[in-house]
């Protein structure tokens, strides 16, 4: 296990990696939260909660008894990551990771993103 | 139920009625948007039916208040979340309190972003009130909350009336009566 500050840096070390945050989808809180780049990811970790629950809601209505493991936003220069914890410590909250679109590898990001599901210690 | 403040003077471009109505349309799921002044009469509100909860709002009011200098400043924000209601209550200054009323899945970052943006309106409605009513009495001024954004019109659904928008986030009132009798009992304390 690994504490919030040391598994977000070791995120925030991935090629392209701006931010990253660790959201409560209840309250739309950020729970910790990094930056490389000044923008407000405080409204970003509550705008995006509103983008989950739409979701779920949609996966309930479709009755697809089934659950979200990522989203991915693409911008014309940004990726935004979301992933869905699936740790049972960890249930309603999402990682939240905003990637600079020409330098981010998207398959390293998400194996990374599952790696600090497992492994950070909030 | 549109917003209804109990003076008659109004003065400025903006009453704080009209301020209470905005915060209600720039909110989702609201049930009730409310504003206590001095002595914690309501001085307007925005509600299917506010009656029920202005003895809350009172008492959390008070229990801010009653912790006096352990929470620094003159204002405070207070969010109470139970398994059926979630309540913003807003002290501002002495003077002020401006309660919100939604559903306990209420997204609390956004709730308190989109309506920190326009307290500043209230109160600076609020203060342009009390001195349209009193001209002789020069108002002071309130403290206000650091890191305020700048002013945006409400985005949400304007075709959704606002009572509707009332009856989704309305709760029992049972809840309420439950949660007036904990609150008074920490103010009992």
């Amino acid at each position: 296990m690994s504490t919030a500050d040391e598994a977000l840096s070791k995120i925030l070390e991935l090629d392209g990696a701006m931010a990253v945050a660790v959201v409560d989808y209840g309250s739309g809180l950020a729970l910790v939260q990094k930056q490389l780049v000044m923008f407000d990811l405080e409204l970003a970790a509550a705008a995006n909660t509103e983008v989950i629950r739409a979701k779920l809601r949609a996966i309930e209505q479709l009755g697809l008894d089934d659950s979200i493991e990522d989203i991915l936003i693409t911008l014309g220069n940004q990726y935004h990551l979301i992933r869905l914890s699936q740790r049972d410590g960890l249930r309603g909250t999402f990682t939240y990771l905003v990637l600079e679109r020409g330098r981010a590898n998207l398959a390293l990001a998400r194996r990374a993103l599952a790696t600090l599901d497992e492994t950070i210690s909030l | 139920m549109a917003a209804s403040p109990s003076g008659a003077a109004v003065a400025g471009p903006r009453s704080v009625g009209d301020v209470l109505e905005r915060i209600d349309d720039a909110l989702e799921n609201v049930a009730h948007v409310l504003a206590l002044g001095p002595g914690g009469e309501p001085i307007g509100s925005s509600g299917v039916d506010a009656a029920p909860i202005v003895d809350l709002a009172r008492a959390i009011a008070a229990a801010l208040s009653a912790s006096g200098p352990q929470i620094p400043g003159d204002s405070a924000r207070c969010v109470l979340n139970t398994a059926e209601s979630c309540v913003f209550v807003y002290r501002l200054g002495k003077d002020l309190s401006v309660i919100l009323v939604g559903p306990s899945d209420w997204n609390i970052a956004l709730t308190g972003r989109r309506t920190e943006q326009l307290l500043v309106e209230f109160v600076d409605a609020y203060l342009s009130e009390m001195q349209a009513r009193s001209p002789e009495n020069i108002p002071g001024e309130l403290p206000r909350r650091d890191g305020v954004g700048p002013e945006r019109e409400p985005s949400g659904n304007t075709a959704e009336t606002r009572r509707e928008k009332h009856a989704r986030g309305a709760t029992p009132h049972g809840d309420y009566a439950l949660l007036t009798r904990v609150l008074q009992a920490l103010v009992d304390l």
